[in-house]
């Protein structure tokens, strides 16, 4: 289960690794949008190339917001796995291949 | 726009972090369908709403704009035309909120493709217009209302156009405008800005009834 872009069809697993935060922020990109950030970059884990968007406000959601954006200067901010592959395993209704970390976001500008 | 930058978190991540960072994902989902239901909601409760107001502004009162005085059928014309425009760009937006726009849009435009995940972009900017629309739309709707509930109380309310007046020419040139009364003996006075005078009908050129005095007559 691998594809040309290089991804990992590992079996869907909730985890963690140190490792993690560093090499995704090696390489991921942060796209400014309308609502927010867009993170862009490869999953440590499965290697599949993911986004997570991350907004401000949402629409009346039922649930609790969850990480906010950083307004200014820097926050940490929990991420996980959102690519699209396939992951033997996986629940429904959960994305990606599990894999889950946390990444500084700040503002440079 | 504010630039971002990632670098590695000091901390690592927990089970509580997974949690959030799922929940930022999760409320994003269906986000769409949220708004679309809401404002066809709105849609639907402030389209009773606007049509009970016409309704109810037709049932009683003077119906007539045309027996108000001047300027108040001007204003209240002006509002109707005002509460028709915001009528119609609200009914628009809620439409816009609920359906989308009713246009063909290029792929081009919707797809980003410097993004890894274009799909997640593009359904999340027409959230946000049709959000705006939504609130827009509202806002107009409520803005119609108010401007329909003016039209009908200046029409109810305003005071009536005053009776026609006459204007009078005689032989030698003079010429008068306003009403014509009988003062307490019975004679005819001819009232106007200027006073009242006695009505001469002796040598009366043309004696006619004019919606309104002409401004600097007397
Ligand atoms: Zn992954
Ligand atoms: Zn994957």
């Amino acid at each position: 289960m691998t594809t040309s872009t290089g991804h990992q069809g590992v079996p869907y697993e909730e985890i963690t690794e140190d490792a993690y935060s560093d090499a995704f922020a090696h390489g991921a990109r942060a796209i400014p949008t309308r609502r927010g950030v867009l993170l862009d970059g490869g999953c440590p884990r499965c290697a599949g190339q993911m986004s997570y968007p991350l907004v401000d406000k949402v629409f009346r959601s039922p649930l609790p917001p969850g990480a906010q954006v950083p307004a200014t200067n820097s926050k940490v901010v929990a991420i996980l796995c959102t690519c699209p592959e396939d992951h033997p395993a996986r629940p429904d209704g959960e994305r990606g291949c599990g894999a889950y970390w946390n990444i500084t976001l700040s503002a440079t500008t | 726009m504010t630039q971002y930058q990632i670098t590695r978190a000091p901390q690592a991540a927990t089970a509580v972090d997974r949690r959030a960072a799922r929940a930022q994902i999760r409320i994003q989902d269906g986000e769409l369908n949220r708004v679309r239901a809401a404002a066809i909601s709105w849609r639907n409760g402030l389209g009773a709403l606007l049509a009970g107001l016409i309704g109810f502004g037709l049932i009683k009162g003077r119906t007539d704009v045309g027996q108000l005085a001047s300027p108040y059928d001007a204003i209240v014309g002006g509002t109707l035309a005002a509460a028709l425009v915001a009528g119609g760009f609200s009914a628009w937006l809620l439409m816009r909120a609920a359906h989308g726009r009713p246009a063909a849009v290029s792929t081009a435009e919707l797809v980003d493709r410097s993004t890894n995940d274009p799909e997640t972009r593009a359904l999340q900017d027409e959230t946000l217009d049709s959000w705006l629309a939504l609130r827009r739309g509202v806002l107009l709707a409520f803005g119609c209302g108010f401007l329909l509930c003016s039209a009908v109380a200046t029409t109810w309310y305003g005071p009536p156009k005053d009776g026609p007046q006459v204007e009078a020419r005689w032989r030698n040139g003079a010429v008068l405008c306003g009403t014509v009364e009988s003062d307490a003996s019975g004679a005819l006075m001819f009232r106007t800005p200027a006073g009242t005078v006695p009505l001469d009908l002796t040598g009366i050129v043309t004696l006619r009834a004019v919606d309104t005095c002409p401004t600097g007559a007397s």
